[in-house]
């Protein structure tokens, strides 16, 4: 394989097979040569990519589960999940949440909410791997991925005839789902329902609050595939819908019942057609968020509320990969149109454009080494234009050394909300409004690392990086002329996060050890009496945070695993003495530590897991609401079996 | 894929509204107007305090006071109205004097004092609400700094002073506010305290 970047569109030309299965393929033979999309938008095996990526594996999946999304990563991933009354949000590189695109098979997710996509909602099941890209990625993505893209990837039947099945019980809630499909000479259909609950759960028996809502949860998905020759066209809709319940006061003595029903529907279809030296994908997205916020007064009616909020997204794009020699050149077309309906919003209804052109070279003149040079245009209806050029590089020094170095501009357009928010909370005494002469945020991020590899066993990643940001928007404390606090979206001067990321895989026989540390060092520079500082740490980031994920397992389909994820302290603002100016608060550092027991029965295609989450009760109902620790047992089946395969 | 669209399309047009099938405590929060019941004598002269719950809870209309009578109304237009004195809505008081209506109440600020004990209204010191003069974009109001708030909790807490107000019909009054929510913490649900104060010792002599 001499030249391995472009030999991988090579190798996909000759088959009809799809690319995800490919990628199983690869993976199952080295797990060293995972087959990744989301760095580049085009396959591209990890080891080769130029910037750092995280690929979390169906295998991992089905080690570190069940459960959702925010705890996976939680687990393994070496990212910051940070848990709020907005649910479960990530962070990479000390960046916020608005600051990381989440994707589904490329399509964004939607239902963001003070920047926040509640990622607990998105179930496990039907996961072919998840790959965490850091780093400015607005070359590929475009707004919102300045700071990294998580890209989730469902999976595809391999069977003629599939079905699976698995239930989870546990005094805090119940979890089902159900999968079945086929595959065919035409191409495959996979079919899946997910249905959880969680009861509430409240950290100070003080209050009445509650510090986790009850959610109630069902999703479904159908996923076709139809191979013709060297075209494919894959159609995929999903529907989710999921209700949580809370119960909160004020410190005046209100207390409400807040209800939440979130929908969400996305429809996808895409065409890959292989040529000669090139791969053409079209697609078209159409996705549908809807949100209901109810707010009810106990034993009054002044403060109870109702709020609708819409959001639709329609976008096509046009992807074609050309292969010459030593050159994959990678170049599009995009589209999105966005609808936002709320409430809550000024003006009611919101909409805006966003075209663009991309455009990326990958130039291999050795083996050894791999240069990326890309520019992205996007125009914004509300903003104008906006240009997102990257640079890295990839070079292996020798097989057990890889060096990587990117750079890249990175940009997010302010959304409605930010712009034209008029959210009025006078029960809990504050209101926040959006701000029209909104800038966008821009970034420049560059990151260099190295993969070491001294044995076949061991694999150490280490990436520094740093990224420093301009018109960064927060809601800041403004005069008011209403009773109540009154928080405005402003663009601050400006932020920085840098640190570095080390993390190693250990992996012998039975044994897998995954330890991983991030440093990060955020702050951002404020102009505001209220804090009489210039800088000040950027809220809620800790400075040290590492997870160490263990995993053993017997030939006779045991397993164990044990992951433990700790979070140093984190800075928060708030007025402890009463002198009408924010303190700085530093939260208690926290360890969750989860373990899992697995038998696999492979005759019957049966497994039964027994685990417990947050052994160690971590958890505050301030700045750390953490379901208490709770065990559950699983029993799973799958057909056909191991042993029929 | 057509039949996918419609299929989730059906069942989000099928999921009913939560504002519809939600079962709503829609029990209104008892307002007692006058929580004591003002004792007028004879000769009409207040006996005892009026406490009364002002539901200030409106973004757009004005709760308008009679602090003779303890009356709590509306009308459409407060300015051209010679029938209350003070007037709240949300956290803002006004004064029934030329920047606001067509009577000529006055207040003043007494602080440091004891409220149960203050028996005799001063013959002069009354001011009135007046047009914006530090370009804050707010008038100055009597009333404008009678709360502490806490940025933590977002309270409101009255602070440790109380009014004397001239009425309309140049009759006097002590008044505080006692809270400015209400049981159920409904903000700007403003619980006022005031009573009667005469010139002399015996006034109905």
């Amino acid at each position: 394989m001499p030249f391995l970047l472009c030999s991988n569109l090579v190798v996909a030309q000759e088959t009809t097979e799809s690319d995800v299965e490919e990628s199983e393929e690869t993976s199952e033979a080295d797990p060293n040569e995972t087959i990744v999309v989301t760095g580049s938008r085009t396959e591209q095996l990890v080891e080769k990519s130029a910037v750092p990526i995280t690929v979390i594996t169906k295998e991992d999946i089905e080690a570190y589960g069940p459960g959702d999304i925010s705890l996976l990563l939680q687990q393994m991933s070496g990212i910051q999940i940070s848990n709020s009354v907005l649910g479960s949000s990530l962070q990479i590189q000390g960046l916020e949440p608005e600051h990381i695109l989440i994707l589904i098979d490329g399509q964004r997710v939607l239902g963001e909410k003070d920047g926040v996509i509640d990622i607990s909602r998105l179930s496990l099941n039907n996961i072919e791997r998840i790959e965490i890209v850091r780093g400015p990625s607005s070359v590929l993505y475009g707004s919102n991925a300045m700071g990294g893209v998580i890209n989730i990837i469902t999976s595809d039947v391999e069977e003629p005839l599939y079905g699976s099945s698995n239930l989870l019980y546990s005094p805090v809630g119940e979890q089902f789902d159900i999968s079945s499909g086929t595959k065919q000479q035409w191409g495959s259909v996979l079919v899946s329902f997910n249905a959880r609950n969680q009861d509430a759960f409240d950290l100070d028996p003080s209050d009445i609050d509650t510090n986790g809502p009850q959610t109630n949860q069902m999703n479904g998905d159908i996923k076709s595939t139809f191979v013709k020759g060297k075209h494919r066209l894959t159609t995929q809709a999903g529907y989710l819908r999921r209700d949580s319940q809370r119960v909160s006061s004020t410190a005046a003595g209100a207390i409400f019942d807040q209800m939440n029903r979130t929908e969400d529907l996305r429809t996808q279809l895409t065409s890959v057609t292989l040529l000669d030296a090139s791969k053409i994908t079209a697609n078209v997205q159409w996705s549908f968020y809807k949100d209901q916020f109810l707010f009810d007064q106990r034993n009054a009616t002044a403060e109870d509320k109702f709020q609708e909020t819409t959001q639709r997204l329609t976008s096509a794009g046009f992807q074609q990969d050309l292969v010459r020699e030593r050159h994959l050149l990678t170049y599009g077309l995009e589209s999105y149109f966005e609808v936002l309906t709320s409430d809550r919003l000024d003006n009611g209804t919101s909409d805006r454009l966003r075209p663009s052109i991309f455009i990326q070279e990958q130039w291999t003149p050795t083996e050894d080494v791999t240069f990326v040079v890309g520019n992205r245009l996007d125009y914004d209806s509300w903003f104008g234009y906006f240009n997102s050029p990257k640079i890295a590089l990839n070079y292996q020094a020798d097989p057990s050394f890889i060096v990587r170095a990117s750079s890249g501009l990175g940009y997010r357009a302010p959304a409605f909300k930010e712009m034209f928010l008029y959210w009025n909370n006078s029960g809990a005494g504050y209101m926040v409004t959006g701000n029209p002469d909104l800038q966008p945020e821009t970034m420049v991020g560059t990151n260099v690392g190295f993969t070491y590899i001294p044995t076949s066993f061991l694999t150490v990643n280490t990436n520094f990086f740093r990224n420093d940001l301009t018109n960064l928007i927060t809601a800041n404390i403004i005069e008011s002329e209403s009773d109540l606090m009154e928080f405005q979206y402003q663009n601050i001067l400006a932020a920085y996060t840098q640190g570095v990321e080390v993390d190693a895989k250990f992996d012998v026989y039975f044994v897998q050890l995954q330890p991983k540390y991030t440093f990060t060092d955020a702050w951002e520079k404020v102009e505001s009496d209220l804090f009489n500082k210039e800088e000040r740490a950027l809220v809620g980031r800790p400075r040290h945070a590492g997870s160490l994920s263990a995993l053993v397992r017997n030939n006779v389909g045991t397993q164990f695993v044990m992951a433990v994820n700790m979070v140093g302290h984190r800075a928060f603002f708030t007025d402890l003495n009463a002198d009408q100016v924010r303190d700085n608060v530093l939260s208690l550092p926290f360890t969750m530590m989860n373990f899992r027991i697995q038998q696999e029965i492979p005759r019957y295609g049966l497994n039964v897991v027994f685990g417990g989450n947050n052994l160690l009760d971590a958890g505050d109902p301030r700045f750390t609401p953490l379901q208490p620790r709770w065990f559950f047992l699983k029993l799973g089946g799958e057909f056909p079996t191991m042993e029929q395969r | 894929m057509k039949k996918q669209i419609v299929l989730f399309g059906l069942m989000t047009a099928c999921s009913p509204s939560l504002d519809k099938t939600y079962d709503w405590d829609n029990e209104e929060e008892e307002l007692e107007e006058l929580l004591d019941t003002a004792d007028l004598d004879d000769t009409g002269v207040l006996q005892t305090d009026f406490r009364v719950l002002v539901d200030a809870t409106s973004r757009e209309d004005w709760a308008l006071i009679d602090l003779e009578t303890g009356d709590v109304f509306g009308v459409e237009d407060p300015s051209g109205s010679s029938e209350w004195d003070i007037s709240v809505q949300r956290f803002i008081f006004k004064l029934n004097c030329p920047l606001n209506g067509p009577e000529d109440v006055g207040a003043l600020i007494v602080g440091g004092e004891s409220y149960e004990e203050y028996e005799i209204p001063p013959s002069e010191g009354y001011i009135q609400d007046m047009e914006d003069a530090d370009d804050d974009g707010v008038p100055e109001y009597v009333f404008n700094e009678w709360y502490d708030y806490d940025i933590s909790t977002h309270i409101l807490t009255p602070k440790n002073q109380f009014y004397v107000i001239r009425n309309r019909n140049d009759r006097f009054f002590k008044l505080y506010i006692e809270d400015y929510y209400s049981s159920a913490g409904t903000s700007a649900m403003i619980t006022l305290v005031w009573s009667e104060l005469f010139t002399t010792e015996t006034p109905s002599e």
